[in-house]
C-alpha cells in the first residue's frame, strides 16, 4: 500500500484550499491589541527588572553614583548663584540706605 | 533587592554630600564673617576689592559721614513731622506751609550733596575702575535708578 505509485500520484497533485473562519479578521485584530497590552505592561516589568538586576551592577551603580553627585553639584551651583545674587544686593542696599538720609527714612515705619 | 537598596541609598548620600560642599565652597567667597565692623561696609570691602589700606580710609570716611548723615536725617524728618502738623491743622494755604515745603527740599539737596560728597572722596580712595562701579551705583541710587544693575559685576 505504501509503494502504491497511483496514490502516490494523487497525493502529491492533492491540493487544499481551506475557506478562512468566518471570525478570522476580527480574531487577528484581537490578538494584535492583546499583544500591545501585553507590551505596555511588559515596558515596566522589563524596566523593574532592569532596575534590579542590572542597576547594583558596578558599571550601572556607578554612572548612577556620578549622576547623583553631578545633579548636586548643578543644583547647588544654581542656588548659590541665586543667593549671591541676592546677598550682593541686599549688603549694597543696606550700604546705600546707611549713607543716604533720604532712603534711610523711606524705611522707617511711619 | 538589598543591593539595589544599598545602591540608591549611596546615591542619595553623595547627592546629598555634593550638593552641599558644592553650595558651601560657592558661598564661602560671598559671606562675609564679622570682623567688628558694620556688615554693609564689610560688603563694600568685598565688593569693590578694597586693600586694607584702602579701607581703613574708607572706614575713617564713612565714620566721619555717618553724624553728619544722622544731622540730615533728624533734620528732614522734624521738618517732615512739622509739615505733617500743620496740613493736620490748616484748612487752608499759609506761609508757614510753603515755607517748611521749601524747609524740605533744602534739606534734600543737603543730603544730596553731602552723600555725592562722601561718595566722590570713597571713589578717590578706591582703584579707578572699581572707583567708578562704585559711583555709577551711587548716580543709580540718586537718579532712582537699580544700583544693584548699575554697578555691574566685581572684577
Amino acid at each position: 500500500m505504501k509503494d502504491d505509485p497511483k496514490l502516490r500520484q494523487t497525493l502529491q497533485a492533492w491540493q487544499v484550499s481551506p475557506s478562512a473562519a468566518p471570525d478570522f479578521n476580527n480574531s487577528v485584530w484581537r490578538r494584535v491589541a492583546a499583544e500591545e497590552d501585553h507590551g505596555f505592561a511588559g515596558i515596566w516589568t522589563r524596566l523593574g527588572d532592569w532596575l534590579l538586576v542590572q542597576l547594583p551592577r558596578p558599571a550601572y551603580a556607578s554612572a548612577l553614583l556620578c549622576a547623583a553627585v553631578a545633579i548636586g553639584f548643578a543644583t547647588a551651583s544654581l542656588q548659590a548663584s541665586h543667593a549671591r545674587v541676592n546677598y550682593r544686593a541686599e549688603h549694597a542696599r543696606q550700604y546705600l540706605n546707611s549713607i543716604d538720609p533720604l532712603a534711610m527714612m523711606e524705611n522707617l515705619p511711619r | 533587592m538589598k543591593r539595589i537598596l544599598i545602591v540608591l541609598i549611596l546615591a542619595v548620600a553623595f547627592g546629598v554630600a555634593s550638593y552641599r560642599i558644592s553650595y558651601h565652597c560657592a558661598m564661602a567667597s560671598v559671606v562675609i564673617t564679622p570682623d567688628g565692623t558694620d556688615a554693609e561696609l564689610g560688603w563694600l570691602k568685598h565688593e569693590f576689592a578694597l586693600t586694607p589700606a584702602q579701607y581703613e580710609k574708607v572706614l575713617a570716611l564713612h565714620h566721619a559721614y555717618s553724624p553728619v548723615c544722622g544731622g540730615h536725617c533728624a533734620r528732614y524728618m522734624a521738618a517732615r513731622e512739622h509739615l505733617k502738623s500743620l496740613l493736620k491743622e490748616n484748612t487752608a494755604w499759609s506761609p508757614e506751609v510753603g515755607a517748611t515745603i521749601e524747609e524740605i527740599a533744602r534739606i534734600r539737596g543737603e543730603c544730596r550733596q553731602s552723600m555725592l560728597r562722601y561718595a566722590y572722596d570713597v571713589a578717590a580712595c578706591m582703584a579707578p575702575e572699581q572707583g567708578q562701579r562704585y559711583l555709577d551705583m551711587i548716580r543709580a541710587q540718586i537718579l532712582c535708578e537699580d544700583p544693584v544693575n548699575m554697578m555691574g559685576n566685581p572684577r
